[in-house]
């Protein structure tokens, strides 16, 4: 598979979150300010691109039977081993994430790219697939949280400093029926774009 | 060789049992390498909470078992306690200060409480250096939600975090 093919698929045509809406637990859940959403992605893309290594190397040793357990071992342990270095090195967003690092481990990107392309791809094509789909899921996020921060509190914060504010806010968008919102009109829009363009499949 | 076979199936075990061993010594690096760093942040973040709930206090004894003793040019002004607070996802570990049956100050070290809604808890306003929560307490020598008739403002949408917490400082004041 070409390799600029898997990298629009991820960021784009298949976009994790506006294509497929997968994980869409943490994408509600994290979005409340542009730096949680942005973490939240970062680990997400580790995670990903790591266990879709593993498992594509591991592809013909783990048996077919077995597979699923051999994958959520995997994706356990990158997760845990992403919680303690962020935990680690940047103690506050670790604060701010709190469950929903550990809760990465059930996001069904992750499991979904191991079964349906990990474990029937080479490797780089894998790690590649990986990275976007991750980068994907990461901008998808980015732009429901800025989005979300923005409208729900009048200002926009990246890692602790002001970008910008102004005496405007509706806190409803940084609750939960602001998530919803936000995600669904953020879908129809891109569906729309779809439709005029003509390439909805 | 068959799946179904006395082989294959010791052939799967195998293999999990495998995968399951490398991913141990994975965790176990980790862990060993970044233990340092959090213990680090940890006693910093103690530090932090000990002069945020007591902060006239030029100096902290610590007794042993989650107890402190806050001073000040060698006075005891106030002892600190550390507790836990049943919280929404799990224990929320704070510490709490009093002096003469009065709060003088309530920090929460720990917590799982869901971003957005009972993590506000600790949630700071702009221009202002402490939890807008967790101020309400200072000085009090009762404490009870308001929608339980007392004295404390719940934070919107998380009774369950600002209930636990309430009511671990009344428990605490009681002692």
């Amino acid at each position: 598979m070409k390799t600029g093919k898997i990298i629009w698929d991820g960021l784009a045509k298949q976009n994790p979150t506006f294509r497929m809406a997968l994980g869409l637990c943490p994408t509600l859940a994290v979005t409340t300010a542009l730096t949680n959403g942005l973490v939240m992605g970062i680990a997400v893309t580790f995670v990903l691109a790591c266990s879709n290594v593993l498992v594509s190397l591991l592809r013909k040793i783990i048996p077919d039977k077995v597979r699923i357990p051999a994958f959520i071992v995997i994706i356990a342990t990158f997760v845990t081993i992403a919680d303690m270095l962020l935990e680690g090195f940047v103690p506050d967003i670790h604060k701010t994430l709190g469950i929903f690092i550990p809760l990465i481990v059930v996001n069904c990107i992750i499991l979904g790219r191991a079964e349906s392309f990990a474990s029937k791809n080479p490797v780089f094509s894998s790690l590649v697939d990986g990275i976007f789909m991750g980068l994907g899921f990461t901008l998808s996020l980015s732009l429901i949280s800025v989005i979300r921060e923005v409208l729900g509190t009048g200002k926009l914060i990246f890692f602790g400093n002001l970008l910008f504010s102004f005496d405007f806010s509706v806190l409803g968008f940084v609750l939960a029926p602001g998530a919803f919102l936000t995600l669904g009109l953020l879908l129809s829009l891109f569906n729309y774009i779809d439709l005029k363009r003509g390439t909805r499949q | 060789m068959t799946d179904e076979s006395i082989g294959g199936m010791l052939r799967i075990a195998l293999i999990l049992t495998v995968i399951m061993l490398l991913s141990a010594i994975a965790l176990a690096v980790t862990h060993i390498y970044t233990k340092p760093f959090i213990d680090q942040t940890k006693e910093q973040k103690l530090k932090e909470g000990l002069s945020m709930v007591v902060t006239q206090a030029d100096d902290f004894k610590d007794l042993g078992g989650g107890y402190y003793e806050a001073l000040l040019d060698g006075k005891v002004i106030g002892k600190i306690s550390t507790v836990y607070a049943d919280g929404y996802n799990d224990k929320i570990k704070m510490l709490i200060g009093i002096s003469d049956g009065k709060i003088l100050g309530v920090h929460i070290l720990e917590h799982l409480e869901t971003p957005g809604l009972g993590a506000r808890s600790t949630e700071v306003r702009p221009d202002e250096d402490e939890p807008w929560f967790l101020r309400q307490f200072k000085g009090l020598d009762s404490v009870a939600l308001k929608k339980d008739g007392g004295n404390i403002d719940a934070i919107t949408a998380a009774t369950i975090t600002s209930r636990a917490i309430t009511d671990a400082v009344a428990e605490e004041l009681r002692k």
